[in-house]
């Protein structure tokens, strides 16, 4: 998959809540949020965001209820005008631009079905959305179980939410916008619809921008991620760049070794927990680095584990001075 | 782990076997470019039960009623209002309410019941048309759409109208062909220019309520506040009529019509307006109905319409309405004021009515609308304190204001 996407953070915007990011190349670049803000009366929802996303790739945008992830993807759909700056879709504005709009399809988070069946949605959206694939759509159907005919307001939240999911894919846009994609979907179709994502980014080329409160349903296929909070964009950081150079290890001793001791012996430990006689260590070390370093001690156990997103979050934004209870659900 | 790597795995993975078809057929021969006339089509489609049920009731109270009626009793009493129902000059001999009526009396009430059906039709069928806008869900569908907000509103009004025009056409032909079988065919010219007119006049309620529509957070405030707007204005002539202020015909009182299009509907069997009137008043509506939509927030959806900034300013309408009817009950049950030539605005009895019906029109309408009332601490700042007095009971006193000058100004031409 073409990974057109770096970060680059801008260290004296953070104050502001605000950060860009920066695509390696302009003319792959997707969305371009400058400026952008929204507010509803003195309501600011979301303040002075910029933000470049581009290529073929999945962006994760997570934050606090009332963080303004919802806004965020209603401006890039086009349903709300911003109250100042711009949302540009492969640089036109969307708001009531039907050419950009054709091109990008919104995944709310309560789906609506003008048509009570799937068979009268999908002639709908064939109607509107030039790149429909009549056989994706056959084929989604396979995998969704969800019958053509079947009466759509009667069906479950989770099913409601696989029937918008296979409308929205069908329609092949170039830019995929979900909010609480995963919500009511069981943990099959959590997997199914995360590879047909994954499959559509691989071979259509399409972008994805999917908003959660749910760290853990992002970082297994999420390619950058994105922590909204009171509005402004805090983080924004290319997944396998976050997690290189972090470890985690669980590990027992023989006898009590302090962190200070283990850090003169090279380990560069961001976080230190003891519970009895089993130590946690986050340290910024490559692995090979730290089980020479911790052997050195003949611990009784010494397990490397795996870094979850919401770790590396805990890391990378306490070393902003954020209280990270306060930013994630 | 990248969306490309989750992939990899993900064909390695044995849970569910997908099958891929990279080089897929495009089914691009299905897909109609989407625009004004999408909208305007899939309107229409969606409003085909609806205009099949008015169609219905139309024939219902005309053509079937008449039928009902029989043509024996239908042409005696066509007969019986003059037929031929103008004179040598060709000039009007029915009145209705002073003014002469345009067609033969025997159609009046069936047209009177009609222009009752087509005032429900517009709200049932304008409230089908514009329901998307009142909830967020379906604004997050309708607004993601590829459309532009004019082709949104404009496909969706023009439904309306067609919607209208076929109910309005297909009853007239029903209608006509009964009245040419039963041999009265001299009825119909005149009938068909007064039905044009009651036609053009549902055109006019049609965009109007476009800028309530428009301008509503949600469907049941739209129709009710399109309610109390055709109620509140007409009872400030009504009224003061029934109390016996017979001199209710002053060109600002005929404003108030401009205002209750609904109203103005049974208007439109009197000789009364011109059809320029209509034209006129239908491209003011359409701009200003159209002006409205396009400035309409997305966000909207859902809200109470109370609660809305441009609310306060309509509440004056209905404070004046308040006052109006208040201050002229508390008047005629004043029996002292037969002994006094004191004009009736500085009549004790008409002031007092009319500031407290302006407080309870501002009442009653905050009320329906979802505009609560708030309860103010006494520990808030200063600025707090004088919220409700200075923010809120001003527009009140506004509508006593402009009760106070429009009732002057009616005096003076």
């Amino acid at each position: 998959m073409t990974n057109n996407l770096t970060v680059e953070r801008q260290q004296n915007e953070w104050a502001n809540s605000s950060i860009a990011t920066t695509p390696t190349a302009d003319d792959q670049t997707v969305i371009v949020a400058d400026n952008l803000s929204k507010h509803f009366g003195a309501t600011k929802a979301l303040d002075k965001v910029n933000c470049k996303i581009g290529g073929a790739s999945i962006f994760g945008l997570i934050g606090s209820n009332g963080a303004g992830k919802s806004t965020f993807l209603r401006l890039v759909a086009g349903v709300y005008r911003s109250t100042e700056g711009s949302m540009l879709y492969r640089g036109q504005v969307v708001f009531d631009n039907p050419s950009a709009k054709k091109d990008i399809i919104f995944v709310a988070d309560q789906p609506y079905f003008h048509f009570d069946n799937l068979r009268k949605m999908s002639a709908l959206y064939r109607s509107l959305y030039e790149r429909w694939d009549q056989e994706l759509y056959q084929e989604l159907i396979r995998i969704f179980p969800i019958r053509e005919d079947q009466r759509l307001d009667l069906l479950s939240k989770g099913m409601h939410r696989q029937a918008a999911l296979i409308l929205a894919i069908a329609a092949r846009p170039r830019l995929l916008l979900m909010d609480e994609a995963f919500d009511g979907l069981d943990p099959v179709m959590r997997q199914n619809l995360k590879r047909v994502l994954a499959r559509q980014v691989t071979d259509d080329g399409m972008t994805t921008l999917i908003a959660s409160q749910n760290l853990r349903e992002l970082e297994d296929f999420c390619d950058h991620v994105g922590l909204l909070h009171e509005g402004g964009l805090l983080f924004v950081e290319e997944l396998d760049k976050l997690r290189l150079g972090l470890v985690k290890a669980q590990v027992a001793f023989r006898e009590e070794v302090s962190s200070e001791k283990l850090m003169e012996m090279g380990l560069e430990i961001l976080r230190f927990s003891a519970r009895g006689s089993l130590v946690e260590i986050l340290s910024r070390n490559t692995e090979m680095e730290l089980r020479t370093i911790l052997n050195q001690v003949n611990p009784l156990l010494l397990d490397v584990l795996p870094l979850t997103l919401e770790e590396v979050f805990i890391y990378e934004l306490s070393r902003k001075s954020y209280v990270v209870s306060e930013l994630l659900a | 782990m990248s969306s490309a790597n989750f992939w990899r795995n993900a064909e390695r993975d044995d849970i569910m076997a997908l099958q891929l078809q990279t080089d897929r057929r495009k089914s691009g021969a299905f897909h109609r470019k989407s625009g004004l006339w999408w909208t305007f089509g899939r309107q229409f489609a969606d409003l085909r039960s609806l205009i099949a049920i008015f169609v219905f009731l139309f024939l219902l109270v005309m053509p079937i009623a008449m039928l009902i009626l029989g043509r024996e009793i239908f042409t005696g009493l066509a007969n019986r209002y003059t037929l031929p129902y103008h004179d040598a000059e060709g000039m009007s001999v029915t009145y209705l309410l002073g003014k002469p009526l345009l067609f033969n009396f025997a159609f009046v009430p069936f047209h009177l019941m009609m222009i009752t059906v087509s005032s429900v039709a517009v709200l049932i069928m304008g409230g089908s048309l514009f329901r998307p806008l009142y909830h967020r869900e379906t604004v997050d569908f309708e607004w993601s759409l590829p459309l532009t907000k004019s082709q949104w509103f404009l496909g969706r009004a023009l439904a309306l109208v067609a919607g209208l025009s076929v109910v309005y056409l297909v009853n007239i032909v029903a209608t006509s062909g009964i009245v040419y079988a039963w041999g009265l065919n001299e009825l119909l010219g005149d009938y068909l220019f007064a039905y044009l007119k009651t036609y053009l006049s549902t055109i006019v309620f049609a965009w109007f309520s476009l800028v309530i529509f428009s301008l509503a957070g949600r469907l049941f405030d739209a129709i009710i506040l399109n309610i109390m707007i055709h109620l509140a204005f007409p009872l400030t002539l009504l009224i003061p009529f029934l109390i016996g202020d017979i001199n209710r015909q002053s060109s600002i009182h005929k404003l108030v019509w401009l205002f209750a299009p609904a109203f103005d509907t049974y208007r439109g069997i009197v000789a009364d307006r011109s059809i320029l009137y209509y034209v006129i008043l239908i491209i003011f509506w359409f701009v200003f109905g159209w002006f409205c939509a396009m400035k309409r927030p997305a966000e909207w959806g859902g809200r109470k319409t109370g609660t809305m900034l441009w609310f306060p300013f309509v509440q004056p309408v209905f404070s004046v309405a308040g006052g109006i009817v208040a201050g002229n009950l508390f008047y005629a049950l004043d029996f002292a004021n037969v002994l006094h030539g004191q004009t009736k605005l500085l009549r004790p009895s008409f002031i007092i009515g009319a500031i407290l019906g302006a407080f309870l029109g501002q009442l009653v309408s905050s009320a329906i609308m979802g505009k609560s009332l708030q309860r103010v601490q006494g520990d808030e700042p200063g600025k707090a304190r004088r919220h409700p007095v200075l923010c809120e009971w001003l527009w009140s006193l506004l509508g006593v204001a402009i009760l106070y000058v429009v009732e002057l100004l009616c005096q003076v031409i």
